[in-house]
């Protein structure tokens, strides 16, 4: 690799790394976090949470309050009491009814920090406690009364493609599978906090986010809109993962109604076991497919149910559903095809936003089922599964037109010729002895920029600043939040322009000064804002008179080939589509059920890398954090509380964990992104679990159908297989052929 | 987090009289690895800190042949990892610190803390009044009990989490406890406390006690050791289960040794049967296999740890043959 430049000259190549502009503050200990932050005058506020998870609240009573210390509830809101989302279900502060332990239900803010949490623990609450809906079972059940709606679901869809009554007559045959996924827990190192700070007819708050007119609406809608001049910041974040795209909005609005009534800067940052305890999660899954096969044993039709646990409140669960039903048939050409897909209300920690949005679930099913159907008729996966992928000119799940080029087939081919794939598919089927050895591929995409007419809704707008010193402001409200949207951004408009990139400034935003370019999320910063940049930064170039002040904006529309109806879920369900394979390879002990991972190979197509480092990183990070998702990580909610509560109960894994990783992109650009870049962010996670529950399916000889693939679920699912078929290939402790792990 | 008065005594006897009259006045503070977070998760509120580490001669390492090895309680893990001496004459040992915690822990961690720190279990380090905590239910009993213990349980079920205690049980180990009016010794394995006899504590230790010595007996002549312990995760993680072994042999024979567990049991296990059965048996892995099948066959495993038995048995019964040189 080159070392690090710090200016990107015309005519290099945007994608040679540079320095990441954040970075040495970050090393050093010198950025100032949220929590970091403190203002004269400033108060702490602590929350006081439901311990029920469904229940009227008959009482509140409070401890005697020291001078200086007050309260903040849902009747302190001058505006309303809901959080600004797709949905007006979700309150900033539980009325009368709480539903889900976490719950916040007031705030104690006080000029200690100390103190307030001392009173917040003495704050009693009394319930009357209503029957819950504990699990997805429990509202499949229901016996409870609805939480939601009449039915209980925040969002039920069904989209058609060709005819599958007919695919399923015609069938030669069927085959069903079923998949179930977890909750999964951002743990960002940066628990989520916001500072609020009031001034005369203005309210500015800070915070942790991915979002800043997210949480903008959602204090305007708590403080009354129009009422008071509502400003957001974001400060420095240390990692989201799309943790922080939802529930700022929350704090925010909390904390700013209690500025308001103290008239003085509140903060209010979560410590480790409320963010765990009470913020968003990935959405639990249930996947189920029934598959028909032609005579060919080709894919024929396809049948998919998806169900997903979405917790207490709507927040974002109805598009996490959309994105996951446009990715329920993986990446292949399915002529007839049924998806139904439903979110159901559960009094659990709401489920939220998490890097990949619905597609790591979908993927981890719909993958493990070709896997499974391949095997099941003894051909190879790689083969069969690259037999179905779309091609350029194929219709997509939702008849929409897949227009690049797609480079899987060589991607796949390559990768597996690395990996030696073919070879040890077929040779470790018969593996011998204590420890056993499987290999896995998946093949995924991912839908760059929002679902649907997200987009189209959001309109994200941009702007260029040219100074008179002729240094360029990139004005966006797009964050860094160690993706590396400072790094990438800037390059971009420094390249477009053909200046030094030291010439490029990019702040964390402010919603005074930068226009709304939408939130970051959806993997759409460097293709959408990037893109609106790159046209604002050519404008500019034209335009360009040294010494003067100029200004650009633009605001983004669809090319007008891409056309979307949202309400038959018919045609382009995003504006393009990243592509990613995985292969692992694991050995698993026998004796132990320990999975070792021994190597991860990853292609990407990201259209084009705009700096290669820092791709390197969403790369190494993403499969990291899909590792974890496929092997340890492992929130259980029961009877609606979190039962890992804490870092050192919810695994991750550490350095020691990372199998080496061989990744690298391809070059496939995209012709309306900035440089032919599409999405990176997200894509990354998305094909990691299904590669790694397929590699150690095959090394125990058992079906895996849930992640996290834990070691006792292997020497249970080892154990009952042995008793099922007593001269199982698999021995009992070790077998006269086993070799020690020093061995291997 | 409650305030707390900091007291750094330089001698034993200051430092039994500072620790008053039990935990609510004061703890002792050493390395701090464990003692901070339980501070800091509420789950203690100690009136004092008593910071031992100003006591001269309580970090010491002295191995004399034919006597065996001397600990001082404030020897650090890392101290025990590095020591050429453990190394040669106590595999087992240092075995047991090199997968212990990680490397910032271990610089830290101290003997003694490691002995005395407190379980684990997610209900008793989390916002739950659990019943060592002095409420009324054992929530992991009907909870999430996949790291909880499968023997010798009830009516708590939490597991120890040293991994020391397991090589130096499986060592035969003795403790010295230093008291105001006398020093008296005992076996390790006398040094831990099940909860049936008092759910509240999991060492002897009384008002006013400090452990002020470990002492490890000579290793017979041709001593084999061994310290195998599966975690989840390749570093920092407590133990699922562990294993120590020590044994002396003959030809294809054992003739002596023991055998210990950690993560399965409220306090360091040893399974006394099992342990009789050593001396004598064959170093074959068919009668390895055998004999392991009997291991820990009072276990009660609860609803999500099953696994743990067959983890003990297979554990044990590999290293026993790796041990001993016998091709797995």
């Amino acid at each position: 690799m080159k070392p690090p430049e710090h200016t990107a000259t015309p005519g290099n190549d945007i994608a040679d790394p540079v320095a990441r502009p954040d970075a040495a503050a970050k090393c050093a200990g010198t950025a100032r976090y949220l929590a970091d932050l403190a203002v004269p005058g400033m108060l702490h506020a602590r929350t006081v949470r439901s311990t029920r998870p469904r229940a009227r609240i008959t009482s509140r009573r409070l401890p005697p309050l020291p001078a200086g210390f007050f309260v903040v509830e849902a009747r302190d809101i001058p505006g309303r009491n809901r959080i600004r989302m797709l949905d007006d279900d979700w309150p900033f502060f539980a009325e009368d009814i709480v539903n889900h332990i976490g719950e916040p239900i007031l705030l104690v803010v006080g000029p200690e920090a100390e103190a307030t949490a001392m009173i917040a623990s003495r704050v009693i609450i009394e319930y009357e406690d209503l029957p819950p809906i504990l699990s997805l079972d429990d509202a499949l059940a229901g016996l409870a009364p609805p939480l939601y709606g009449e039915d209980n679901c925040f969002a039920e869809y069904s989209f058609h493609k060709g005819d599958l009554p007919q695919a399923r007559r015609a069938a030669r045959q069927m085959v069903k599978d079923g998949f179930s996924t977890g909750f999964q827990e951002h743990l960002y190192l940066e628990p989520q906090g916001v500072l609020a700070v009031p001034e005369a007819g203005r309210l500015t708050v800070y915070g942790s986010m991915q979002c800043p007119y997210y949480v903008k609406k959602a204090v305007e809608q708590a403080v009354g809109e129009g009422r008071h001049h509502v400003r957001i910041v974001q400060t420095v974040t240390g990692g989201a993962f799309g943790g922080k795209e939802d529930y700022p909005s929350l704090l925010a609005g909390q904390a700013a109604v209690a500025a308001l009534k103290s008239g003085r800067p509140v903060r209010l940052v979560l410590d480790r076991t409320e963010d765990i305890a009470a913020t968003t999660k990935r959405h639990p899954s249930r996947i189920d497919f029934t598959t028909f096969l032609d005579e060919n044993d080709d894919l024929l039709g396809m049948d998919v149910d998806i169900l997903l646990d979405g917790g207490a409140y709507s927040g974002l669960s109805s598009v996490v559903l959309q994105r996951a039903m446009f990715a329920a048939s993986g990446v292949y050409r399915v002529p007839h095809l049924h998806v139904h897909g439903r979110v159901l209300a559960t009094n659990q920690v709401p489920a939220g936003a998490f890097r990949g949005f619905g597609a790591p679930q979908a993927f981890f099913a719909i993958e493990m089922h070709l896997e499974n159907i391949a095997l099941r008729l003894g051909l190879d996966p790689l083969e069969y599964k690259l037999r179905h992928a779309l091609r350029r000119g194929d219709r997509t799940c939702t008849d929409g037109l897949v227009r690049g080029a797609v480079r899987l087939p060589e991607m796949a081919t390559r990768l597996c010729e690395a990996a030696g794939y073919p070879a040890k598919q077929a040779a470790y089927t018969a593996g011998q002895g204590r420890y056993r050895r499987g290999i896995g591929l998946s093949l995924c995409y991912h839908g760059c920029g929002f679902t649907g007419q997200g987009e189209e809704l959001i309109q994200g707008t941009i702007a260029l600043h040219k100074r008179a010193d002729d240094a360029v402001e990139i004005r966006v409200a797009a964050t860094e939040m160690g993706q590396g949207a400072q790094t990438v951004l800037p390059k971009i408009v420094a390249h477009s322009l053909g200046i030094p990139l030291d010439q490029i400034h990019y702040e964390n935003p402010d919603t005074d000064i930068v226009p709304d370019s939408g939130p970051t999320v959806a993997s759409r910063t460097t293709m959408i804002v990037g893109g609106l940049l790159r046209e604002a930064a050519l404008d500019l170039k034209r335009h360009w008179q040294s010494g003067r002040v100029m200004d650009i904006r633009r605001t983004y529309h669809h090319p007008p080939h891409i056309h979307w109806d949202q309400e038959h879920f018919r045609g382009d369900a995003y504006p393009e589509y990243a592509w990613g394979v995985n292969v692992v390879e694991v050995e698993v002990d026998l004796l132990t059920g320990l999975v070792r991972v021994i190597k991860i190979w990853a292609q990407f197509d990201v259209g084009a890398p705009m700096d290669e480092r820092t791709l390197r990183g969403q790369m190494e990070g993403g499969i990291a954090q899909g590792l974890g998702y496929a092997l340890w990580e492992k929130l259980e909610v029961d009877d609606g509380r979190v039962q890992q509560q804490r870092i050192r109960d919810y695994t991750i894994p550490t350095f020691m964990d990372m199998p080496p990783v061989e990744s690298g992109s391809v070059y496939n650009p995209y012709e309306f992104g900035p440089f032919g870049a599409k999405g990176a962010g997200e894509l990354t996670l998305v094909g990691v679990a299904p590669a790694v529950a397929a590699a150690v399916q095959q090394a125990i000889g058992c079906p895996v159908d849930m992640i996290p693939v834990t070691p006792e679920m292997i020497l249970r699912r080892i154990r009952n297989r042995k008793h099922a078929k007593p001269d199982s290939e698999i021995p009992p402790e070790s077998s006269p052929r086993s070799r020690s792990r020093a061995d291997t | 987090m409650n305030h707390f008065e900091y007291l750094q005594p330089t001698d034993l006897a200051e430092a039994s009289r500072l620790l008053g009259d039990g935990p609510d006045e004061a703890m002792i503070f050493a390395g701090g690895t464990d003692m901070l977070s339980l501070l800091k998760d509420d789950v203690v509120a100690p009136r004092k800190l008593i910071n031992i580490k100003g006591i001269p001669g309580l970090d010491d390492i002295r191995y004399t042949p034919g006597n065996g090895l001397v600990l001082g309680p404030l020897v650090t893990i890392r101290a025990i990892k590095e020591n050429p001496t453990i190394r040669e004459h106590y595999p087992v040992l240092a075995e047991a610190a090199d997968v212990l915690a990680s490397p910032q822990l271990r610089n830290l961690g101290t003997l003694g803390g490691n002995l005395c720190q407190r379980p684990r279990c997610w209900y008793f380090r989390g916002d739950f009044d659990c019943l060592r905590k002095g409420g009324a239910t054992c929530y992991a009993l009907e909870g999430r009990n996949k790291y909880h213990c499968i023997i010798g349980g009830h009516p708590c079920v939490i597991v120890h989490p040293s991994d020391m205690a397991v090589a130096l049980l499986a060592l035969d180990a003795k403790v010295t406890i230093y008291t105001p009016e006398e020093t008296r010794q005992i076996p390790l394995n006398e040094f831990f406390v099940r909860p049936a006899e008092d759910y509240e504590r999991e060492h002897v230790l009384k008002p006013g006690e400090i452990m002020s010595r470990i002492e490890v007996p000579a290793p017979p002549s041709g001593m084999l050791s061994g310290y195998r312990k599966f975690m989840e995760r390749a570093v920092w993680d407590f133990a699922v289960v562990s294993v120590a072994a020590v044994f002396t042999r003959s030809g294809d024979r054992i003739t002596g040794g023991r055998v210990s567990f950690g993560g399965v049991a409220p306090v360091p296990w040893q399974d006394e049967a099992f342990n009789r059965k050593l001396s004598g048996l064959r170093l074959t892995k068919r009668s390895v296999t055998d004999a392991c099948k009997t291991l820990l066959s009072g276990a009660e495993p609860l609803s999500e740890n099953a696994f743990k038995l067959p983890l003990a048995r297979n554990l044990t019964g590999s290293l026993l043959l790796e041990l001993a040189g016998v091709p797995l």
